[in-house]
């Protein structure tokens, strides 16, 4: 939506989008140049998470058998992967998949990482949505644990001068960095599992790479304008109107995209195929918080109709700044006074449990 | 007297709604149609000024009680995408009641929404109306690339190759896919050749959103090996205000989305609102620190995937009575800026050639959405309670085989004989891809979607005349 947003600050654009645009191409029609924004803004995770993936095939799968699953063996295997990745300074890769035991249930593990141990556990049967059943969790061999050959660490230290740039911006930004801490547990129950990558670093470390497929190469400027190419040729071969505007707006939204996740943790690989490794993210927003997808989507939205409306219909009976100011400013404030509130209401409360089991209810007689 | 008048047809339209509801797989819009061919028939003996109140209190009774067949009897029409997954695992679970009645508080919480939503939609909305007039279009296209682009593979990707992980993860991608581009071709021609005659033209569309949704939900339920256990009857609602708040945001949004767009039905706008609104995240995302140490790490599940199970609920109850009846409501905002109102929906479409809104019809009906709701919530609760206590004496299989022949009746008589039987058949192929291939069922929309996108955009013409369907 971003990607969209960013392409309404395009007059041209708004205007071409227009039905009853007379100088386009197609007379009265409306042009779908607008598309390519939300397309190509959906094409780095969309290379991702149905292409990329498919590709890093790692060195040890492990996959627990449903019926008989071993827990000690699999956190063998864990090990074993990473002692080959120190003992041989090659990346070594491990996938993790998913318990299936039917169509709505799936065994939930954990993957608990200490600082030379590695553990798995297994938890009781979820349904796809990841809601537990009580007393199903397994009885006997439960757990399992192997202990690792090198100290695992969740960041790099064997940086490049990409990286380096990004860690001076956001160490202005935020302030200087926290100490890494520990390895966060991993939880693995419905649909997909997950692949860790092992690289030892020169402190003699292992860097555990979560997820070494995801936002590499897919995430590039250089790749984001190398597919453009073909939209700027088609619609130069077409004689459309405006042509070069398409590649443009195609650009517009996969360039927003990665700029926008390179506020988050992971990062990117920019410069990919010039220059490949992944950089670190800015970390000043975390994904998962609800507080960043609300304000920035709905931001786009009020910006998409402000910018329509000021290069189209003109509507709205009141100046830019106070269009900005009621509709984007005063309710993202609001929003955020009263989300902050509830969070911190959250905090305060402490754990919750499990109110569905608590509050069972009577069973109904015939 | 007006006003008697018009209170005993909302009262009518509510017990008709919720009665006939409660007959799985069969659609509001479908009992609607024969109400407007009965009506058309004795128009002289109904005032004109009771048909609003009639049908909105209908719609309002559909969105309440039409959560009992989902949840208990299988038959999930569109916009059970928003809300039948937890329902269908709860009732497993015994808790089916909990499930029907945190609808029925979402849908009762989005009656109030709408109405007080009211200054906005004359303030607001109607200059939003104006503003995308000339841009749905490509507004409806980048919602359909969002809800094709974001179906994520649910294979876990075994194999030793790229392609043998590709071909494993894929099968509900492609699927889905299959069913966009099947549904598409089926939408280009049943909008460019009309298969109802022309008294019944309101109909058109009906054997295909039966073929599509409701016989593919009633093979599933015919081949299911699901019976469901005894349910818990609790003297309380299991959920807190935090949730009705956190399933407020994302309801409104879905709600507003789907009433406004044309199309775009729950399923399809739950999507985008849960995306933009997963405030039940606020809560620890991963599992939560052990309780105690031991042997076995203990870690517990945090409240937020019990949250999320009650937010989606009540959220696709928010979702969905925006969606039925605001879009309907919507028809009576008239102003200077939207002198035709800005309503969508099936009902509008089926009343618009006998029924036209008047100023002032506007509060006229809110009454009658507040007054329908809370009459429909009661019935909810009265209803749940009697389905819960005979629910393990029916036989869902046998129940749905008169409900098979009912619905096929209805084909032939008001969708175009032979010829909608057909089309019911082929649509019902269709439909069933996403019941198999565990896909999204809102793929099938694009029956509807991809041939208003093209005649929004000025290009419907022109693809039909590229197809030889003119």
């Amino acid at each position: 939506m971003s990607g969209v947003a960013a392409a309404t600050f395009i007059p041209e654009v708004v205007r071409m989008s227009a039905l009853g645009h007379g100088e386009s191409v197609e007379g009265v029609s409306g042009s779908f140049i607008m598309l390519l924004a939300g397309v190509y803004g959906l094409l780095p995770d969309t290379m991702d998470f149905k292409l990329g993936q498919f590709f890093s095939v790692a060195e040890h799968e492990i996959d627990p058998d449903p019926k008989n699953p071993d827990p000690q063996s699999m956190a063998e295997t864990f090990a074993k992967a990473v002692k080959e990745a120190g003992d041989t300074g090659k990346t070594v890769r491990v996938q993790f998949f998913p318990i299936q035991l039917g169509a709505n249930r799936w065994r939930q593990y954990n993957l608990v990482f200490e600082k030379n141990e590695f553990i798995i556990q297994f938890n009781e049967i979820v349904s796809t949505s990841q809601i537990p059943i009580p007393g199903t969790a397994p009885r006997s061999n439960r757990v399992g644990r192997a202990k690792l050959a090198y100290e695992l660490k969740s960041r790099t230290s064997d940086i490049d001068w990409l990286n380096t740039a990004v860690r001076w911006i956001r160490q202005k930004i935020k302030g200087p960095d926290r100490p890494p801490g520990p390895v966060k547990p991993s939880t693995i129950d419905i649909l997909s599992g997950t692949q860790f990558a092992f690289q030892r670093e020169s402190d003699g470390k292992i860097y555990f790479n979560w997820l070494p497929w995801h936002r590499t190469w897919s995430h590039s400027y250089v790749l984001g304008a190398m597919l453009t190419l073909p939209v700027f040729a088609i619609t130069y071969l077409l004689s459309l109107p405006n042509w070069w505007l398409y590649g443009v707006v195609a650009f517009l939204g996969f360039a927003v995209h990665i700029t926008e996740d390179m506020t988050g943790h992971i990062g990117g690989s920019l410069f990919w195929p010039i220059h490949i490794p992944r950089c670190e993210g800015l970390d000043l927003f975390k994904p998962s918080d609800p507080r960043t997808n609300f304000s920035i989507d709905y931001a786009a939205m009020v910006l998409i109709l402000w910018n329509l409306d000021r290069f189209g219909a003109r509507t709205i009976p009141l100046p830019g700044w106070q269009v900005l100011s009621f509709f984007l400013v005063l309710p993202l404030v609001v929003y955020f006074l009263v989300v902050g509130r509830i969070k911190k209401k959250v905090y305060e409360s402490g754990k919750v449990t499990e109110t569905e089991i608590e509050n069972a209810g009577d069973a109904i007689a015939e | 007297m007006e006003g008697l008048t018009v209170v005993s047809y909302s009262l009518l339209g509510t017990l008709v709604g919720a009665v006939l509801c409660l007959i799985p797989s069969l659609h509001i819009y479908n009992f609607a149609g024969i109400a407007i061919v009965i009506w058309l028939r004795v128009r002289t003996s109904i005032p004109y000024f009771a048909i609003g109140p009639f049908f909105m209190s209908m719609v309002v009774a559909f969105s309440f009680i039409n959560t009992i067949p989902m949840t208990f009897f299988g038959a999930a029409d569109e916009s059970a995408g928003a809300s039948m997954l937890p329902s269908n695992d709860m009732l497993m679970r015994g808790r089916g009641r909990d499930a029907a009645l945190l609808s029925g508080v979402g849908t009762f919480l989005g009656a109030l929404i709408l109405i007080v939503l009211t200054p906005f939609y004359y303030h607001v909305w109607t200059y939003v109306n104006v503003i995308l007039d000339r841009h749905l279009h490509w507004v409806l296209g980048l919602v359909v690339v969002f809800y094709v682009m974001s179906e994520w593979p649910k294979g876990a990707g075994r194999g030793k190759t790229p392609w043998a992980k590709f071909r494993e993860a894929w099968r509900n991608v492609f699927a889905g896919l299959v069913t966009f581009v099947l549904a598409t071709i089926v939408g280009l021609i049943v909008t460019t050749k009309p298969l109802a005659p022309p008294e019944l033209s309101f109909q058109n569309i009906m054997p295909v959103f039966v073929g599509f949704f409701a016989i593919p939900s009633i093979i599933q339920t015919l081949i299911s090996e699901n019976k469901a256990p005894l349910q818990y009857k609790t003297g309380y609602l299991n959920a807190d205000w935090a949730d009705v708040g956190y399933g407020a945001l994302p309801g409104t949004i879905g709600g507003l989305m789907c009433a406004y767009m044309p199309a775009v039905t729950v399923g399809v706008s739950a999507i985008f609102s849960g995306h933009m609104s997963n405030h039940r995240n606020l809560h620890q995302a991963s599992f939560e620190k052990p309780r105690e140490s031991g042997t076995v790490v203990d870690f517990h599940t945090p409240e937020m995937y019990y949250r999320q199970e009650r937010v989606f609920l009540i959220g696709g109850g928010v979702n969905k009575i925006l969606y039925y009846v605001g879009a309907f409501l919507l028809v009576f905002v008239l102003t200077a800026m939207t002198p035709a109102g800005m309503g969508r929906g099936g009902l509008n479409i089926m009343l618009k050639p006998v029924f036209s809104p008047e100023q002032g019809d506007y509060f006229v009906m809110a009454a009658t959405v507040l007054f329908s709701a809370a009459l429909s919530m009661l019935l909810l609760i009265a209803f749940t309670d009697l389905v819960i206590r005979f629910l393990p004496k029916i036989n869902i299989r046998a129940m749905y085989v008169p409900i098979l022949a009912l619905i096929i009746g209805i084909v032939f008589v008001m969708g175009g004989g032979w010829i909608g039987l057909l089309v019911c058949a082929v649509t019902t192929c269709v439909g069933c891809i996403p019941v198999f291939y565990n896909c999204r069922r809102s793929h099938c929309m694009a029956v509807l979607l991809v041939p208003i996108i093209l005649n929004f955009a000025g290009y419907g013409d022109a693809v039909a005349r590229l197809l030889r369907l003119n």
